[in-house]
């Protein structure tokens, strides 16, 4: 039998980083589908290919035997397939019906321009009430609906276009516990009138409820594709996370006795509660947790950018203020963003004004910046970070993802950060520019600065830190120094199946 | 270098040294003495007003009420000297203090409450024009002023007209502050990137509203020099402010999207700007035709732009 979908050798390369490389499966047809792997695995990835977001990708995919080029939203979608993304497409300021058949409307008949409202209300009613089996006021603009019912009308809108083929892309990332058991059984009406669903999920206990199947992915790569059945939840997490690789990280050593950084009982209003711990000068201290865990919230709101709702952080034991990033940059904490590109870089700007923009008065003589000063220190980063670049003057947007990171780390340098807190700071990098950055952080600990890091790759953090606490849907799962440590219990951890 | 190099280096020179050339040859007028110092005059007030604009460009923003604010500060100036009797030097510093005025309420309103610079400009820039004509009783120009009145937009230093003396030096400073002091790198920067500007510790409000100032001050040395060009305080005057400083900018390369712009590049703009309009003025060409090329060289340096960054 000829499966539903087929992928031959299908990769995809962003500028530095290759997010698929040749992956092959398929999927067939009326099964649920589950796709899984760590952070950056390239699900995502693999679900806009299909979904037709990217248009182009190399390698051949088959739908029902036949090669198709899925390079629009439109041609996925003449192949029957519905893409529900974890923000679902739909229009906050328009109702139910208008949302759901948006681009087909039924129009009245001899009229051909005049939309029938009252059809497509009474069509929309009519599969909320037979196949949903839920109920939403549909006169209610979909702005004012919960997040679930934008995903079953994102699932609504596919079965009026007849949709055979729905992927769900990490839907119960934000529902409540009835509202993932609705969704589940959503799933298996559409299973049993022989459609097919690829399910993606953080949540592995999910995965094995709900799906016949799994392909787990890793750093790009296809690992297996296999009945869910068949495998174990130590298993599969050993399937996605792979073998312990240790040599790349270079050794770490102790660190000293005074506490750089205190968080006591910090929260943050629907983002994290109650977390407490120490940085001391010289620790790494690693942040395990999976998407919606509240890492990047919690040093966000260390480093001042959004306001806590209670705790304390104290800094050098002195508490802080109200907040913000100019007085965490005066007290000595830089942070490297997760979004490089939007919140650490200033694209259009060069190297130079890079390095030198959060600590100017730095380079300032008589109320002007001396370029000669600036450019001194900013040679000495990119001989120390072997930085590659043409020339101080280069624009960063030129530079290559592992170059315009080490460029964030001179700009954190020449701050003189005491504390630095680099969120997924190898996301999107090389493998080689991820080994010069891992020593980076080495020796800066070893200087005494406090490090922070948080990481979807689990191995980086047992490589890298002296501590690793782990965050659970925004609480403080455990705070456990790195001592034999493996990634199979800090992934359950973070996943929250298991409980040290 | 690359031919794209070049071009994008030395692009604008080129187009203004072609300029140069075919306007001498088609006019035995253009060289002329008397016909240069018309046109440096001219360009000085666009020149001015420009500075402005491109430091508003740069903060990503944009500043649609210039113009209006020129014309304003301009029948103020007449107005201070005229009605009040007040002292030319006086009435000047007044003006300009006026024009920062309408900068800070433009930027003030546009970062207090996340409206768009567009909206809040596109506002004030009407308001201004009203105030300008109620201040002069309905229009009616301000015309009674004293001897000197004049010397700033006619009068010459040893033979540099006043007005290019004043220009000259304002794109010197401004073009010291905005490379080398703290303020003007924060306006690129924050044109650049808003999000990681505040993340880097920049005050992305105080910044925005200076853009704003400064471009409102500049407005109105502008006015203050086109009202004693004029000799009198004319509501009706100053139409074409707006447009040609937006022009200069845009010419010289400034970004629309921000971050990105340089005064020497506005100072070549407006160069160009006042040439072009100048040979058409006596090549005899009806004003009306003089706007609808204005408008398409605007476009044609947009669209110029858009597509050597897409390269």
């Amino acid at each position: 039998m000829t499966p539903l979908i087929e992928f031959d050798e299908v990769s995809k390369h962003f500028p530095g980083v290759v997010a698929l490389d040749k992956v092959s499966f398929s999927i067939g047809k009326g099964e649920v589908h589950g796709l899984v792997g760590e952070n950056g695995a390239g699900k995502s990835t693999l679900v806009n290919i299909l979904a037709g977001t990217f248009g182009e990708y190399h390698g051949r995919i088959r739908v029902n035997g036949e090669e198709v080029r899925l390079t629009s939203f439109g041609a996925a979608e003449k192949l029957g397939i519905c893409t529900v993304f974890q923000e679902p497409n739909v229009l906050l300021n328009l109702d139910v019906p208008t949302n759901v058949f948006l681009g087909r409307e039924p129009v009245l008949s001899g009229m051909g321009l005049i939309v029938d409202k009252k059809a497509r209300y009474q069509q929309t009613e009519k599969i909320f009430r037979e196949k949903i089996k839920i109920k939403i006021d549909l006169k209610k603009k979909v702005g004012n609906l919960s997040r679930s019912e934008r995903q079953i009308i994102g699932i609504v809108k596919g079965l009026v276009r007849n949709a055979s083929i729905f992927i769900l892309d990490e839907p119960t990332a934000s529902l409540t516990r009835s509202e993932i058991s609705n969704l589940f059984s959503i799933v298996k009406e559409l299973k049993e009138s022989g459609r097919t669903i690829v399910f993606i999920s953080h949540r592995l206990n999910e995965v094995f409820e709900i799906t016949d199947k799994l392909t787990v992915l890793r750093d790009g790569h296809h690992i297996c594709t296999v009945d869910t059945k068949s495998l174990g939840l130590d298993e599969l997490i050993g399937a996605m996370v792979g073998k312990p690789i240790e040599s790349r990280f270079p050794r770490t050593e102790g660190y000293g006795e005074k506490t750089v950084l205190e968080v006591q009982d910090l929260s943050r209003e629907g983002e994290f509660e109650n977390v407490s711990f120490r940085l001391h000068a010289g620790e790494v201290l690693g942040i395990a947790g999976v998407m919606g865990a509240g890492r990047t919230e919690l040093v966000k709101t260390i480093f001042g950018a959004t306001r806590k709702s209670s705790g304390k952080i104290l800094i050098d034991g002195r508490e802080t203020g109200k907040g913000s990033p100019r007085e965490a940059i005066r007290s000595g904490i830089g942070l490297l963003t997760e979004d490089r590109r939007n919140e650490s870089l200033i694209l259009v700007l060069d190297v130079l004004k890079n390095i030198i923009i959060s600590k100017l008065q730095k380079v300032i003589k008589y109320s002007a910046v001396n370029f000669g000063m600036a450019r001194k220190h900013a040679s000495r980063y990119l001989d120390m970070l072997a930085i590659k670049t043409p020339s101080l003057a280069q624009k960063v947007e030129y530079l290559s993802g592992g170059n315009q990171q080490k460029v964030v780390f001179s700009k954190l340098l020449f701050a003189d950060s005491k504390i630095l807190i680099a969120d997924e700071p190898t996301k999107g990098i090389d493998v080689g520019a991820k080994f010069e950055i891992y020593k980076i952080i080495h020796d800066l600990s070893k200087e005494g600065v406090g490090v922070i890091i948080i990481s979807s790759e689990i191995p980086e953090l047992i490589g890298l830190c002296h501590t690793i606490l782990v965050l659970h849907e925004g609480k403080m799962v455990e705070s456990l120094p790195n001592k034999d440590l493996t990634q199979e219990l800090v992934l359950s951890l973070a996943l929250g199946e298991r409980i040290v | 270098m690359n031919y794209k190099s070049i071009f994008t280096r030395y692009g604008l020179i080129i187009i203004l040294a072609a300029i140069v050339l075919i306007s001498s040859l088609i006019s035995p007028v253009f060289l002329t003495y008397q016909n240069l110092m018309n046109i440096i005059r001219q360009i000085s007030m666009i020149g001015i007003i420009a500075i402005g604009a491109t430091i508003v460009l740069i903060i990503g923003g944009i500043d649609l009420s210039v113009g209006s604010t020129a014309v304003f500060a301009s029948v103020f100036f007449a107005g201070l000297v005229s009605y009040n009797g007040l002292p030319i030097w006086l009435a000047f510093a007044i003006s300009i203090i006026a024009g920062m005025a309408v900068g800070l309420f433009n930027g003030s309103i546009t970062v207090g409450f996340a409206v768009p610079p567009f909206i809040v400009t596109l506002a004030s820039m009407n308001a201004l024009r009203g105030l300008a004509y109620i201040y002069t009783n309905g229009g009616v120009p301000i015309s009674k002023v004293p001897s000197g009145f004049s010397w700033l937009g006619r009068e010459y230093l040893w033979f540099i007209p006043v007005p290019v003396v004043i220009m000259l030096l304002l794109f010197i400073i401004f073009s010291l502050f905005l490379n080398y002091t703290k303020s003007g790198i924060y306006l690129y920067a924050v044109g650049g990137n808003e999000k990681a500007s505040g993340l880097s510790g920049i005050n992305v409000k105080w910044v925005k509203i200076l853009a704003y100032v400064i471009g409102g001050g500049l407005a109105a040395v502008s006015g203050v020099i086109l009202a004693s060009r004029l000799n009198s305080g004319q509501p009706a005057a100053g139409g074409d402010l707006l447009f040609n400083a937006i022009t200069a900018a845009v010419l010289g390369g400034t970004s629309l999207s921000g971050g990105e712009g340089t005064l020497r590049g506005t100072l070549v703009g407006a160069i160009i700007i006042g040439i072009t309009v100048n040979i058409m003025t006596l090549l005899n060409v009806i004003f009306f035709y003089q706007l609808v090329i204005q408008g398409f060289i605007l476009l044609a340096a947009v669209i110029l732009d858009v597509t050597m960054k897409k390269r």
